[in-house]
């Protein structure tokens, strides 16, 4: 009995010592140069064995948070960080989350001290992050390096300094169904707001849904991609030359948004756009319910997957009727930001250029094979990407691209989600009638000038 | 001397014991439920959390700009409405339907396939629920399609998306999910009362409705205030199934006090006003829970 009782107190005690133990792990910090576990221990035994072929070990490992690992083919971001390793010491520890839980998983691991060295930002996040001092300045570190920062194609900037870099960019084309456009005897492709109206009535004749513009509220990209992304076709800006806001009184604006609001009072536009999703949007366009979408170029190898059936194609974004100029077009892009925490920014800084333009600054192959397996446009001008493999639809959106400028005036505002969030608030009411088009902008100018304190 | 040690020792083994025993409890309770809510409240006096540099005490500043906050009234006023009529909803289709298995007026068998089905419900998971609703709901769907043979809608009707009815659409949904939780309950109650009391009162000469209303609901009444101040913090709580509708739209029409929480700390990176707002939802739950609490004491006296 007494053995009984002691074994009770004994196995107790072991339980409070194991949670005991179990919780100081939990909470204690963790240190970045330390040996990979978590989701990469395949992917640092391949480093490893990498190193003992000929490479050789700094020691040093730095982490890298990013979505791209679950968007790639699998194994194609590990296979980039093993090369870098057996090119120059360095283990590469991928942390891998979708793109929704990325941004969250940032905060914490700023929160907790955890954070990645090198971590992949979206454009709405980089003011947040820089302003926090979550990120560093890129600027200095480059310049620090000695890089030659004229091959990037663009890089996302707050105050003056380059804080993330854009490793990849995609486009936002106007995707269409071919089936539908044919049953509905649209023959030629639209190329002005007009003819693309008509086309618009064409297809609602048919049976078809024409258009859709997603504004759900828990991701709101479509202020974005669809609805700017069609004014920014137009050259019409939401932003004076020197970055001031200029929506209220905006001829430009205002015009765009009456003929936004004849399509959607034309019944044209998907009907239930206040709660749909890109994710709806995209698998209703995929399923031939709705003729015309603007999404990602990245949902290419998606649609070929899963829906063979699909007969589609891409185009330029139709432009107002006395519109010459050159098209903006929309773009998001995949970019990369060191933190001001990294204890090992120099080898951030490393595998970041080395994204960009190889080991010695001259090779931007992995830029290009990335760009041609996302299907989108690469960060570095250096990379010259071989699309011609690459299917019908993506080099008609590679000429359009082209021909046109890329542009997304959301980067590097502050609190962009808000921002997107407060014009839907204030779009879904003017397209239902309930406000006019001067109160629609005016209000979208003063909750930006209220996010920017003005 | 040895013996005096020895009992010492005896009575601290054994003052100690119960206390070993606790511990793991304890101690996960802290970590995981205590330290939590002191940082959170410790937030809601910082100007910034977990994306500041060097966050520093603002006093009741936060609290002065979540109380002056059109959208976080709009959002109390949206959860109030969430709230009550889901609740009173529950009770009322959860009691409906407890009555009905509980009657002799169905055979075991059609019972026990009644009950199947009407606890299906409450086995889903937000994101089934969610995802078949707005499967159903959408432009198109077949509630659309259902609806227009008695013309009660058009095969476009949009009842996620029209701000007018979207609260009620998705209050609608939450008491579709939460009425099994009370039909449970309630009729585990209805099975524990003494049919000698309603035949007593058959004897007497009362009717349905007053056997109801003088014996079911007073031997109900120490379960059906359990069930309803958990079923009250539970849907304060709610936010997947909203979140993944609506997202708290179109325009804020069902953007809840959970929603509101989420888009301020996740969208906005305003860690401190969003930890202020969870604070006051942290503060009516304490007070229904505190209610809860006495109400177990009642019943276990």
């Amino acid at each position: 009995m007494k053995m009984k009782g002691l074994f009770k107190k004994l196995a107790a005690l072991s339980l409070v010592g194991v949670m005991s133990i179990g919780v100081t792990a939990c909470g204690s910090g963790t240190d970045s140069s330390s040996t990979s576990s978590k989701n990469t221990a395949e992917g640092t035994a391949e480093s490893t064995a990498a190193a003992e072929k000929g490479g050789k070990d700094t020691g040093v490992t730095i982490k890298f948070q990013q979505w791209w690992g679950v968007e790639c083919p699998e194994g194609y971001v590990q296979n980039i960080c093993d090369q870098f390793y057996k090119d120059t010491g360095i283990t590469v520890e991928l942390l891998n989350a979708p793109f929704a839980d990325t941004k969250t998983a940032i905060e914490s691991g700023a929160a907790t001290g955890t954070v990645a060295d090198l971590v992949s930002v979206d454009s709405s996040w980089v003011y947040d992050f820089a302003d926090s001092g979550l990120l560093t300045n890129m600027s200095d570190l480059l310049a620090a390096d000695g890089f030659d920062q004229s091959i990037f194609a663009s890089t996302w900037d707050v105050n003056g300094s380059i804080y993330a870099v854009p490793v990849v960019n995609y486009a936002y084309p106007l995707f269409y169904n071919k089936d539908i456009l044919d049953k509905a005897g649209v023959t030629e492709l639209p190329k002005t707001w007009s003819k693309f109206k008509e086309a618009c009535q064409k297809i609602k004749d048919a049976g078809y849904y024409s258009f859709a513009l997603n504004l759900d509220a828990s991701s709101p990209s479509g202020i974005q991609n669809v609805y700017m992304g069609f004014a920014w076709a137009s050259g019409i800006h939401f932003k004076k030359d020197d970055g001031s806001i200029n929506v209220a009184g905006n001829g430009d604006l205002k015009t765009f948004a009456e003929y936004y609001k004849e399509l959607f009072d034309a019944g044209y536009i998907y009907p239930g756009m206040a709660s749909l999703t890109e994710a709806d949007m995209t698998s209703k366009f995929a399923s031939g319910e709705i003729a015309f979408i603007v999404n990602s170029a990245a949902a290419i190898t998606a649609w070929n997957k899963d829906y063979p059936d699909l007969n589609l194609g891409a185009a330029a974004i139709p432009v107002k009727d006395d519109y010459t100029g050159k098209s903006g077009n929309c773009v998001a892009s995949w970019a990369v930001g060191i933190t001001e925490n990294s204890r090992h920014k120099e080898e951030a800084l490393k595998f970041f250029e080395y994204l960009m333009a190889g080991l010695n600054g001259d090779d931007a192959s992995i830029n290009a094979d990335l760009a041609v397996t996302q299907s989108a446009f690469p960060g570095s001008t250096l990379a010259k990407p071989d699309y011609s493999a690459s299917s019908e639809v993506f080099q008609d959106i590679y000429a359009n691209y082209n021909a046109g400028y890329p542009i997304n005036e959301f980067t590097g505002m502050k609190e962009a989600n808000t921002i997107m969030v407060d014009w839907i608030n204030e779009l879904i009411p003017y397209m239902d009638g309930d406000t006019d088009v001067d109160t629609y902008l005016n209000n979208v100018q003063a909750a930006i000038e209220d996010i920017y304190g003005n | 001397m040895d013996n005096v040690y020895k009992k010492i020792k005896a009575a601290i083994k054994n003052k100690a014991t119960p206390y070993l025993f606790l511990s793991p409890t304890v101690i996960l309770m802290l970590v995981l439920l205590v330290l939590p809510i002191i940082m959170v409240i410790y937030y809601s006096f910082l100007n910034n959390a977990v994306v500041v540099k060097e966050p520093h005490l603002v006093g009741l500043s936060n609290y002065k700009s979540i109380f002056s906050d059109k959208e976080f009234w709009g959002a109390i006023k949206n959860t109030v409405f969430f709230v009550t009529v889901s609740v009173a909803a529950h009770i009322a289709i959860g009691m409906g339907f407890a009555l009905l298995l509980n009657s002799n007026y169905f055979k075991r068998g059609t019972k026990t396939i009644a009950r199947v089905i009407y606890v299906l419900p409450w086995v889903f998971t937000a994101s089934v629920i969610a995802i078949l609703w707005k499967l159903m709901l959408q432009p198109s769907g077949i509630i659309d399609y259902l609806l227009s043979f008695v013309q009660l809608a058009t095969k476009d009707t949009e009842w996620l998306s029209n701000r007018k009815i979207s609260l009620a659409v998705i209050t609608f949904v939450n008491i579709w999910c939460g009425y099994p939780f009370y039909m449970i309950s309630i009729l585990a109650g209805l099975q524990g009362i003494s049919q000698d009391l309603y035949e007593s009162s058959a004897l007497d000469g009362a009717t349905a409705f007053k056997r109801f209303l003088y014996i079911t609901v007073p031997q109900l009444k120490p379960i059906l205030l359990s069930i309803m101040m958990l079923d009250f913090v539970w849907t304060i709580q709610s936010f997947s199934v909203i979140w993944m509708l609506t997202g708290g739209g179109p325009v804020n029409s069902t953007q809840t006090l959970s929603i509101y929480i989420y888009k301020l700390a996740f969208h906005s990176s305003k860690y401190a006003k969003a930890s202020t707002a969870a604070v006051f939802a942290l503060v009516v739950c304490i007070i229904i829970s505190i209610f809860y609490v006495k109400q177990q004491k009642k019943v276990r006296e």
